[in-house]
């Protein structure tokens, strides 16, 4: 469906370029969910913007690698080709629903306007559209709603107009940026639901954003955790939750308190210690090396970047010394 | 991806004009002005200003390279004393303004209430009266004079920077680290000197210098109405003179005085959207 | 209704540091055009609790729930509209300002964002410095910056931080610099007001883990808030779930996580998503939005998402109500779900 190949973008900083995506590979087929998990700075809304093109002309752009949807290169599209292609095949919901909407139009018009300009509908037409779309994302008596502004919606009525735009021309790949981390709990429990069961209507593939594991746990089918711009580890759900292959995934799954109905207040959080180095000071070699526990002369530099390589049956790790390979495993 | 506050302010502030000659020609403009204005107020250059030196009217020649006017005077005597007056009413009234309309936008802002009902009361009216009008009936009740001048520009002009400063004064109270800043028993005092005042700071420098040129511009029209000093040459009664003399070719004076005005204007605005590029941290990242 | 006393397991013979009773905060709604207040809004509604010394205790809730107004209104930066505050034996409501002061060395905060709670413009040790020359620590220069040094080792930040500005920090770190500002005064009490909500997991889990030990350390006693059910599990020795603007459940995190008794909690409980993909739930999803505070609903607050909600529910707020297995719990509920059992 979507697949990703070596994909690196730069961006123009006064510290001069820095590589906010390096080269990083994946593949979505099709009906199925991917999470990229990581940190603020990991490089993974900087994913999300270049598939869709969206990188900021005046600093940033691909350098290299293909997008291919379809069969079809989306790197070397035209502007307006990606035009057709955006909101009509793929589309991207954001983390903040607040901003996301355009404050001074009614939510009908906002909807209405993708119908119009992928599909051609008529303006009635698109009116009755937006109104069975509303329905199908879960907002009570629609035919109301499509008269309000914005202001007059809650935070979680708000991400679910974002899914019905979104949605208005059944894509076949939603990317969704964080789309539950600004809301509460409760509201995120109703939005992921939603998502999963449209998905299953739409038949169509998800790429999911975030940087709470637990989403990923429940949402997800397959997962890549970013780190400093590059995928480190690349493995179906289950796996890399029972047997992380990278030292960083799993201090990030040890690091999230979790419920133990028998723990003591003596226990500690596991913690990974330092912080994610800005872009300009990734050292070379690993660029987990100074936080890594497991660090050895091999992840400094000498023997180069480690590759994505397999370290269990479809399990794909960047780790010269992943924590249970293959061999070890039966 | 620069920290805003790295590189020591004025450091930027030099490398941003310094990377540019309109800047670089800009900063040397008003820094002449200023030593012109300064040797004319210590009687080192032009002191002999109202003494005639040739026949009326002369043109410009290579001994008066400026000419000379209806008394003989030389045109760049009186040019340098006008820069005097010019450098002296930028420098006095916005002083004045960005005093009252700081401390006034600051207590509005900071203290809300009554005391901020009061403040806006008192530039929405101020606001509301045709700012050449008050002008002029300000300077009927002071009298004419250079300190009626300061006095009746600074009390009009405050009234901008005051609305910005209040604003940005309710902006920053609610944050967090002036709540942080409560938390730990700060006084009114030090919350206000210590937290809010640096964190405005760039806004008050800039206010100034866009204020100075205003208020040289502003002496400029009230002098060309008649109601500017009397006893010393300033570049409105120049162009005021000029009036009658252009008609009969006489284009000296004019020119001479209104270039120095462009000049002064035009440098103080490029060097106040330097300041604001540096100084501003929204715009920073660009 | 009244004020539920509930002996803490760990502390049965101390009285408790900070007792709250039925306290309100309103905040007016001017409307028209004379700008007349017509209507009040209660974020803070008649709320009762109490936190022993050395104790944590997890204030729980969704946003607009009032958990931050109650942070702030117990430090005195908003004012109660009705209740008490009774601090250590003295009730801070009745406080003139140089007493408020005083107290402000007892009860400290931690905000939640690191980037707007620090002074751009001031760096690292003139922000430790302030607290200090305020409440007048230290007589001299020196003295002052022996007590600096101290404050960077309780957060684990190097001497060279000092002359760093915050920008030059990560999240992390600011979030540290404000704990030892905090810490400056010798707090007896703090607050922490979604401190650890801005940060990534990794930096998350170092600064909870760095709050846990400088209370081994100091003998603090904390109000954690926080709409992070996971991490005021981990760090918090009882809980109160807040709903708009009153405590719904409260009890010790054991029993509360366990066995939840108000269909809120238990909502709330179940929607957090687990890093467990074998671990399949049943999950409450509620219905519809959190109601807005201006137009309350008549009786429960919570009855028009409950799925447990009958007549009595529609008319008449529930009191608290102990639970009769577990006496350090208590809820507001008319059909707890021990019921079911």
């Amino acid at each position: 469906m979507l697949s990703v190949k070596n994909l690196v973008t730069t961006f123009q900083t006064r510290q001069g370029s820095i590589k906010a995506v390096d080269n990083i590979s994946f593949d979505l087929p099709k009906g199925s969910t991917l999470g990229i998990v990581g940190e603020s700075g990991s490089g993974k809304s900087v994913t999300a913007l270049s598939i869709m093109r969206l990188i900021p002309k005046d600093t940033g752009k691909i350098l290299q690698g293909d997008i291919i949807f379809n069969g079809q290169n989306i790197t070397t599209l035209t502007e307006s080709g990606m035009r057709g292609m955006r909101g009509n095949k793929i589309s991207m919901i954001f983390q903040e629903p607040m901003t996301s909407l355009n404050p001074v139009f009614t939510v009908g018009n906002q909807i209405q306007e993708t119908l119009i300009l992928h599909q051609q509908l008529s303006l009635q037409q698109a009116q009755k559209k937006a109104i069975e779309l509303l329905q199908m994302v879960g907002i009570p008596s629609p035919e109301k709603r499509i008269k309000d502004y914005p202001h007059h919606l809650s935070g979680g009525m708000r991400q679910r107009v974002m899914i019905a735009i979104a949605l208005a021309c059944k894509p076949d790949i939603l990317i969704a940026d964080e789309p539950t981390t600004a809301l509460d709990v409760t509201i995120q429990a109703q939005i992921l639901d939603l998502l999963k069961n449209l998905q299953k209507e739409l038949a169509m593939s998800i790429i999911m954003i975030t940087h709470d594991l637990g989403v990923v746990a429940e949402f997800c089918d397959d997962v890549a955790v970013m780190y400093c711009g590059k995928i480190i580890e690349k493995a179906p759900i289950h796996q890399i939750f029972a047997q992380p292959q990278h030292p960083y995934t799993q201090g990030l799954i040890k690091s999230i308190p979790t419920f133990h109905p028998e723990k003591s207040h003596e226990q500690r959080l596991s913690t990974i210690p330092g912080t994610l180095p800005p872009f300009h000071e990734i050292p070379s070699g690993c660029s987990f090396q100074n936080r890594c526990q497991y660090a050895q002369e091999a992840c400094k530099g000498l023997q180069g970047t480690p590759p994505l390589a397999l370290a269990a049956q479809a399990h794909w790790a960047a780790c010269f010394y992943p924590l249970h390979p293959k061999t070890h495993q039966d | 991806m620069q920290h805003p506050y790295k590189t020591p302010l004025w450091k930027i502030f030099l490398r941003n004009i310094l990377t540019s000659k309109i800047n670089i020609f800009a900063l040397s403009i008003v820094c002449i002005s200023c030593l012109i204005a300064l040797c004319a107020a210590t009687g080192i250059l032009a002191n002999q200003w109202d003494v005639s030196i040739s026949d009326s009217h002369t043109p410009p020649s290579l001994q008066h390279i400026c000419g000379t006017d209806i008394l003989g005077r030389s045109v760049l005597d009186k040019l340098i004393k006008g820069t005097e007056v010019a450098m002296s009413t930028g420098f006095f009234v916005a002083t004045l303004s960005i005093i009252i309309g700081v401390v006034l936008g600051v207590l509005a802002g900071y203290f809300g209430g009554i005391v901020d009902t009061c403040v806006v009361w008192l530039y929405s009216t101020i606001t509301s009266i045709p700012n050449i009008m008050l002008l002029l009936s300000l300077t009927f009740i002071l009298g004419k004079g250079i300190v009626a001048i300061y006095i009746s520009l600074g009390v009009t002009m405050w009234v901008g920077i005051c609305r910005l400063i209040r604003g940005e004064v309710i902006k920053h109270k609610n944050r967090e680290y002036i709540l942080a800043a409560s938390a730990i028993g700060a006084s009114h005092f030090r919350k206000l000197w210590y937290h809010l005042l640096p964190n405005i700071w760039h806004i008050i420098i800039i206010q100034f210098a866009l204020i100075f040129q205003v208020a040289i511009k502003s002496e400029v029209m009230l002098s060309y109405l008649g109601l500017g000093i009397q006893n010393s040459p300033s570049w409105g009664t120049m162009i005021d003179e000029a009036k009658t003399e252009l008609i009969r070719g006489i284009w000296w004076p004019f020119t001479f005085a209104t270039l120095a005005m462009f000049l002064i204007v035009l440098a103080f605005n490029l060097l106040s959207d330097t300041l604001r590029d540096t100084l501003d941290p929204k715009l920073k990242k660009k | 209704m009244g004020i539920f006393t509930i002996i803490s397991p760990m502390e049965k013979t101390s009285k408790p540091l900070l007792q709250v009773k039925n306290l309100s905060t309103a905040f007016p709604i001017k409307q028209g055009f004379l700008q007349r207040t017509t209507k009040k809004l209660y974020a803070v509604n008649d709320v009762s609790f109490f936190i022993h010394p050395g104790e944590t205790l997890g204030l729980v809730g969704e946003s607009g729930c009032g958990k931050t107004t109650l942070g702030r209104t117990l430090i005195q930066l908003i004012r109660p509209s009705a209740g008490k505050i009774i601090f250590d034996g003295q009730d801070i409501t009745t406080m003139d300002n140089a007493q408020k002061k005083k107290l402000c060395k007892s009860i400290q905060i931690i905000f939640q964002d690191p980037y707007a709670s620090l002074n751009a413009r001031m760096d690292v040790y003139t922000i430790l410095e302030e607290p200090l020359k305020i409440h007048k620590i230290g007589q001299d220069r020196n003295s002052r910056k022996q007590r600096i040094y101290t404050l960077l080792d309780y957060v684990q930040l190097p001497k060279e931080a000092l002359y760093k500005y915050p920008h030059e920090f990560s999240g992390g770190q600011r979030q540290r610099i404000s704990i030892a500002r905090a810490l400056a005064v010798e707090p007896k009490l703090m607050i922490c007001d979604e401190s650890v909500a801005a940060l990534d997991v990794s930096i998350q889990a170092q600064v909870i883990n760095l709050l846990m030990d400088l209370q081994k350390e100091l003998g603090l006693t904390y109000l954690f808030i926080s709409h992070d059910l996971k991490v005021v599990e981990f760090i918090a020795h009882r809980v109160a779930v807040m709903y708009l603007g009153k405590i719904v459940e409260t009890g010790t995190t054991q029993s509360l996580y366990q066995n939840p008794q108000h269909p809120y909690t238990q909502a709330l409980l179940s929607a957090i998503p687990t890093p467990n993909p074998q671990q399949k739930k049943n999950r409450i999803l509620l219905q519809g939005d959190v109601p807005s505070p201006i137009h309350l609903p008549t009786g429960c607050y919570f009855h028009p998402r409950c799925w447990k909600a009958t007549a009595l529910c529609k008319t008449q707020y529930p009191s608290m109500t102990h639970d009769i297995h577990n006496p350090n719990n208590a809820y507001t509920c008319h059909h707890p779900l021990q019921a079911d059992k």
